[in-house]
């Protein structure tokens, strides 16, 4: 608990040589018997209740008898009394409510996706025409399938234009398309 | 020859032993922490009071005690605080306005008036000086000077730096002395 006296006494004496610093007898009275009373007298002002009452880890809240004890087989036999239930996280999210409007929203996206491939003219895009050679003719015989999606859509235009020959077809294409529209066209097409 | 602090504790923290612990432990520190309370507060009686509260909320911390500090340490840190909330509270209670000066000229008052209070006594003289000195400084000097506490047991009491508390130890024995060749 003390350090040892000779490193203070040497400290004090270096800061101030030749001065003699008093004993360290304290010069106060103390009434006779009072340390000897003390622990008596401070036994008494405490109450005993307070601490017993505390647990060892020093909480201030108690438990009935035996409570840790008997936790785990309480807590097992309301498990096995409770038949398991699927209404955890996982079946919320996959209430039917959530499945119908994903599955709606999922048509309605393909939908848009689809108006969007065929009416879209942005580089990277087939010609109508190429679309509709896709259609009508076999897939080994156009060097281009893979450009241009087959779905109902396009089979339903297709149908529509197998009446027109293939000579208006080009007069129009010549009256109408610009070198911007060939200029991004895949070498192969041209 | 008392048991160390561990055994306090332990017999301390047993339901079975906890009162015998809590007594020894009265037993083991009374002495110490009631000369560091009366260096501080003067008189016995408000010795006595803060001794006292000290020990009632050693009893009641003690539970949540965390044992890698050192029991004595932690119980010094209780008293001095203890003995400024006193000093605080008696201050409000003689003069609104106190300052440190009037403060300690009080204290030299309550010295005075001890009995065999003797002016001529080294021991009063340094007493004498010790109540002239900032609030701090006195903590500090009566660790180190009485307690003999080492700068980095005093650091926990005080919380402080053990540079400070050198500084503020140094700058005490230097002026103590002056006081005491000049009274």
């Amino acid at each position: 608990m003390m350090e040892n006296n000779i490193p203070i006494e040497q400290e004090i004496q270096a800061l101030t040589p030749g001065f003699t610093w008093p004993s360290k007898a304290m010069p106060f009275q103390v009434p006779d018997g009072y340390f000897e009373a003390l622990p008596d007298r401070l036994q008494a002002n405490i109450d005993p209740v307070l601490p017993i009452g505390l647990s060892g880890n020093g909480q201030p809240f108690s438990v009935p008898d035996n409570y840790f004890e008997q936790l785990g087989n309480r807590i097992l036999d309301k498990a096995q009394s409770d038949p398991p239930v699927n209404k955890g996280r996982l079946a919320f999210i996959f209430n039917k409510k959530i499945v119908l409007y994903a599955a709606a929203a999922t048509i309605g996206g393909l939908l848009v996706a689809a108006a969007f491939l065929f009416t879209n003219s942005r580089p990277g895009s087939a010609t109508l025409q190429q679309r509709i050679t896709v259609v009508t003719e076999e897939p080994s015989t156009s060097s281009h399938t893979i450009l241009v999606p087959e779905n109902e859509v396009y089979r339903e235009i297709a149908q529509k234009m197998q009446g027109v020959s293939d000579e208006e077809i080009n007069n129009y294409l010549e009256e109408t398309a610009s070198t911007e529209t060939i200029e991004w066209m895949p070498e192969e097409m041209n | 020859m008392h048991p160390s602090d561990s055994i306090l504790l332990q017999w301390f923290h047993s339901p079975e032993s906890r009162e015998k612990g809590y007594t020894a432990i009265i037993a083991k520190y009374q002495q110490p922490l009631y000369w560091h309370i009366r260096r501080l507060v003067i008189a016995h009686a408000d010795a006595d009071d803060v001794l006292q509260n000290v020990m009632l909320k050693a009893w009641k911390g003690l539970h949540n005690f965390r044992e890698e500090s050192q029991l004595y340490t932690w119980l010094y840190r209780i008293a001095t605080n203890e003995s400024i909330s006193f000093l605080a509270k008696e201050k409000r209670r003689g003069m609104v306005n106190m300052d440190e000066e009037l403060a300690n000229s009080s204290a030299i008052s309550q010295l005075q008036a001890e009995p065999h209070f003797n002016e001529a006594q080294i021991e009063w003289k340094l007493q004498l000086a010790i109540q002239q000195l900032p609030e701090k400084q006195r903590i500090v000097f009566n660790l180190r000077y009485f307690d003999e506490m080492s700068y980095h047991a005093m650091s926990e009491v005080l919380q402080t730096s053990e540079g400070a508390l050198k500084a503020s130890y140094h700058h005490a024995v230097k002026k103590l002395a002056e006081m005491i060749k000049n009274f």
